[in-house]
């Protein structure tokens, strides 16, 4: 956890940052009081008058018409994404298949007449003609070419990310889902609430704020359609199908214990306090689903309300905030192995808007064998870390000093989590085999209670050593992973025998695996194999009957030597057994050789390096097939 | 009830003030014309919707003032355009000049998958010209952006510049629609050693759906 203490404050020198969405304060303070900010974009216009008029009323109440009639537009758009939102989920809710024998849509089973299997190209998975689409002409399929076949769900999925404009802004835009206008009455007097609170804002700007806010820009998630969708999902279909879903209403009770198990005893005491006030009120639950389908960066987020005014800064509670911050860290070695993150915050009390900007990382750990990585950061605001609402970067590749430069916004963040919660940034590599590894930097939000912006420059943290730790819950595999199409894990462990002169490997388990058979359970066995090998040796575990986490506990043996290593990899493929046809696909990985990077290199190499010891790691399954 | 659309495209028109971009919009979205300068407010925007390959565009264009006491809210909405059209006047050499100025601003404060375009207005007043339509290609082509002269006036090419910049960005949709998702076979034997890409490039969004 780092302290915030030696953050530079916002007060203090306007010339080291342009946060981005100082403009955005910049504007609201202009339309209050008249006052300007000089920028430095504005430096360009050599005409650029040093003094500026400030709006008059009548300027401002234009304006404003011009926003409300831009919201009314926002909110049909809104609905409109809801609606094909909507559709979507109805769609993966009642997906029937289970493994390659079926349609994944309609649960057909493919047979030697039956219907023709095809393969989509997004997902892998497969379907029948019917619940298929050709991309080349967007008319349902003939014979004619085979690999451009899309399963309905993700031909929506991509006309989502089309119509929603999420490919132009990098994140799904709010979305108002049909049939949650019973939330907004609930909001409303939430905000009315608000607004006794606030005696140092004017009338009219108690107006204002009322207009924006009752303009219905929040997208609220219906609950009970939620709940319908966890029972129907939990074992429908494939479990990681569920996994947006189901968790948004469940707790990640896994994921604190998780955290918990990583020596954070300093932290224990948050995650009770937190975990609380989880059971505190409905309302809270209603804050947590709304801000469900709120992952957006629209440019008329912003409102007219003022920062916090002066008078609060001085309150004695936030004084005492400020003394209880906790300084105990603030004296103790910094650790910069991991590299450093750089990052502004700003918090938008009236509009309960967090702004997060990434502007860069630098010393990243290097994940490939190059030398490089190719980074991205996952926000998220922990504890009760909730699927949709976390937001990544894009990736920068091949650098370990990545400038990111991106806005990202989380939304209904009240002032009771500023006290309780912890934005978690997440640096990741983004790579083909699974994302990795690169540490993390947790930042208590409590520091801007007392003051509105915040600019970080802090350490990742490196929690996570060797993945080893518990089982990975699905919870914390879909948090982490971020992958719709997850396909779990399997912890291995390595040793090369100098005695033996071998490659002792044992498959210790597996977990979350896909459910491939009728029953909802799979019937996994393992295989291993080095390559390049000249006795082109296979080894096998055995088969664990009717289990998605199954426990091997097997050894085998690869006779080679230390020098040869550096050139061979080790195939691991899971298979689920069937009688009669062939082993459908689970899920594979490739240690060491080219094709290996970041965590699955370091196995490899530590495995070389130290020999004689056993090292025992966790690593995602991909669905790659690896020939 | 609104009309039904397949996309919405956020699109901006920037530039000096008096270059004629109300006049622009206004020909575009109620093609009419009106000779009384009357400098707009900060921000206004009009709604278009137009028919593209088969699928309906609706447009929403914002209009900025030119001045500078409205430039802390005029670029507050360049982070949410999709397109942007800088204008300036042939028959106004400063505003011309300042085109480089607004091409900065763009890059400071808009996204950087931003579809630019330029636009000389006023192309009727051949008479007043001060600036060549080949300077304006020119400069086009310093920043590799697409060039129209238009006259809001005369209703020159208003029609054509609007749906060239959004087939632009409807062009760039689908190639970031095939860059996202599997490439195709042959893509893969270039790379035949390595395994075939994690189709969850931008999927991995769908986990906010
Ligand atoms: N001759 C001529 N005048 C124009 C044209 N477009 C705009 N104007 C005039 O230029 C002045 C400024 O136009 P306006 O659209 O308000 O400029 P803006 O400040 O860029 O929005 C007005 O008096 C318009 O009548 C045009 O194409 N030809
Ligand atoms: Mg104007
Ligand atoms: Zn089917
Ligand atoms: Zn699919």
């Amino acid at each position: 956890m780092v302290d915030l203490g030696s953050s530079s404050s916002s007060s203090g020198s306007p010339n080291r940052f342009v946060c981005p969405n100082d403009r955005q304060l910049a504007l609201r303070a202009k339309l209050r009081t008249g006052w300007s900010v000089k920028t430095d974009s504005l430096s360009g216009f050599s005409s650029a008058p040093t003094v500026n008029e400030p709006l008059a009323e009548q300027e401002q109440r234009a304006i404003v018409q011009v926003i409300q009639r831009a919201e009314k537009i926002d909110v049909t758009e809104q609905e409109r994404v809801g609606k094909l939102v909507d559709r979507l989920e109805h769609m993966r809710r009642n997906a029937l298949g289970r493994g390659p024998n079926q349609c994944l849509l309609c649960g057909e089973n493919f047979r030697l007449l039956g219907p023709q299997r095809i393969r989509c190209i997004d997902c892998l998975r497969w379907a029948c003609q019917k619940c298929a689409i050709d991309t080349n002409n967007a008319k349902n399929i003939s014979t004619a070419s085979r690999e451009h076949y899309l399963c309905m769900i993700c031909a929506e999925t991509r006309e989502i990310w089309k119509k929603s404009g999420a490919w132009f802004f990098k994140s799904m835009p709010k979305y108002i889902l049909p049939g949650d206008s019973k939330f907004k009455r609930n909001k409303s007097m939430r905000m009315s609430r608000k607004y006794r609170d606030e005696d140092s804002s004017s009338d009219e700007d108690r107006k204002w704020n009322r207009q924006r806010r009752n303009s219905g820009t929040e997208s609220t998630f219906d609950i009970t359609d939620q709940e319908s969708c966890n029972n129907s999902m939990t074992y429908n279909f494939s479990r990681q199908q569920s996994c947006s879903d189901s968790q948004l209403s469940k707790e990640l009770e896994p994921l604190r214990n998780y955290m918990g198990s990583m020596n954070l005893t300093s932290e224990s005491k948050n995650w009770e306090e937190s975990s609380s006030g989880d059971n505190k009120a409905d309302i809270d639950s209603l804050e947590a689903s709304r801000r469900e389908s709120m992952a957006s960066k629209s440019v008329t987020d912003w409102t007219w309300s003022d920062s916090r005014s002066l008078d609060e800064k001085l309150s004695p509670s936030t004084c005492s905030v400020k003394s209880s911050g906790g300084t105990s860290d603030s004296k103790q070695m910094v650790d910069t192995s991991m590299g450093i993150i750089e990052l502004s915050l700003n918090y938008d009390q009236l509009s309960s808007i967090l702004h997060c900007t990434v502007y860069r990382a630098k010393n990243l750990i290097p994940m490939d064998i190059g030398g490089l990585s190719d980074p991205f950061c996952k926000l998220n605001i922990l504890p009760n870390a909730k699927v949709s609402t976390r937001l990544r970067t894009k990736t920068v590749h091949k650098t370990r000093n990545p400038e990111f430069n991106e806005n990202l916004t989380f939304y209904d963040i009240t002032e009771d989590d500023l006290a309780k919660k912890s934005l978690h940034v997440l640096v990741v590599d983004d790579d083909k085999y699974g994302h990795d590894y690169m540490g993390e930097v947790r930042i208590k939000l409590a520091k801007l209670r007392v003051q509105n912006t915040i600019y970080l420059t802090v350490p990742l943290e490196n929690l996570r050593p060797e993945q080893k730790g518990p089982l990975p819950a699905p919870e914390l595999n879909q948090w982490f992973d971020f992958d719709l199409w997850s396909r779990g894990q399997i912890l291995l462990s390595l040793c090369y025998s100098t005695k033996k002169r071998a490659l002792l490997v044992t498959v210790v388990r597996c977990a979350n695996l896909l459910p491939m058979d009728n029953n909802g359970f799979s019937d996994p066995f393992v295989k291993l194999q080095l390559k390049p090998d000249p006795c082109h040796r296979k080894h096998k575990t055995s088969v664990k009957w009717k289990n998605l986490n199954p426990v091997f506990n097997e050894e085998f043996a690869f006779e080679t030597r230390p020098t040869e290593l550096y050139m061979q990899s080790l195939y691991i493929t899971v298979f689920d057994k069937d009688y009669g046809k062939s082993n459908d696909y689970l899920g594979g990985l490739i240690l060491g050789g080219s094709g290996s990077k970041g965590q699955r290199l370091k196995h490899w190499l530590d495995m070389i390096r130290y020999p004689d010891h056993r090292h025992e790691q966790w690593h995602n399954l991909t669905e790659d097939l690896l020939e | 009830m609104a009309k039904t659309y397949d996309y919405l495209f956020k699109l901006l028109l920037i530039g000096d003030s008096g270059v004629g971009k109300t006049c622009v919009l206004f020909r575009f979205s109620e093609d009419a014309f009106n000779t009384t300068f009357i400098s707009t407010i900060g921000i206004d925007f009009k709604i278009r919707t137009i028919d593209l390959d088969g699928k309906k565009i609706k447009l929403q264009i914002w209009d900025t003032a030119g001045q500078e006491r409205f430039r802390t809210i005029t670029t507050a909405y360049y982070r949410g355009a999709m397109g942007i059209m800088l204008v300036y006047d042939i028959t106004n050499e400063k505003s011309f000049e300042n085109i480089k100025n607004w091409i900065r601003n763009i890059e400071e404060n808009a996204s950087a998958d931003v579809e630019k375009m330029l636009l000389g207005n006023k192309c009727e007043l051949e008479e007043k010209r001060q600036v060549s339509r080949e300077r304006g290609e020119q400069l086009a082509i310093e920043y590799g952006i697409k060039f129209i002269e238009t006259s809001a006036k005369a209703s020159i090419r208003v029609e054509e510049a609007f749906f060239t910049l959004a087939r632009d960005i409807k062009t760039k949709m689908e190639k970031k629609l095939k860059e996202a998702s599997n490439p195709p076979k042959g893509g893969h034997q270039l790379r035949a050693s390595e395994p075939q890409k994690k189709p969850t490039s931008w999927l991995s969004r769908c986990t906010l759906l």
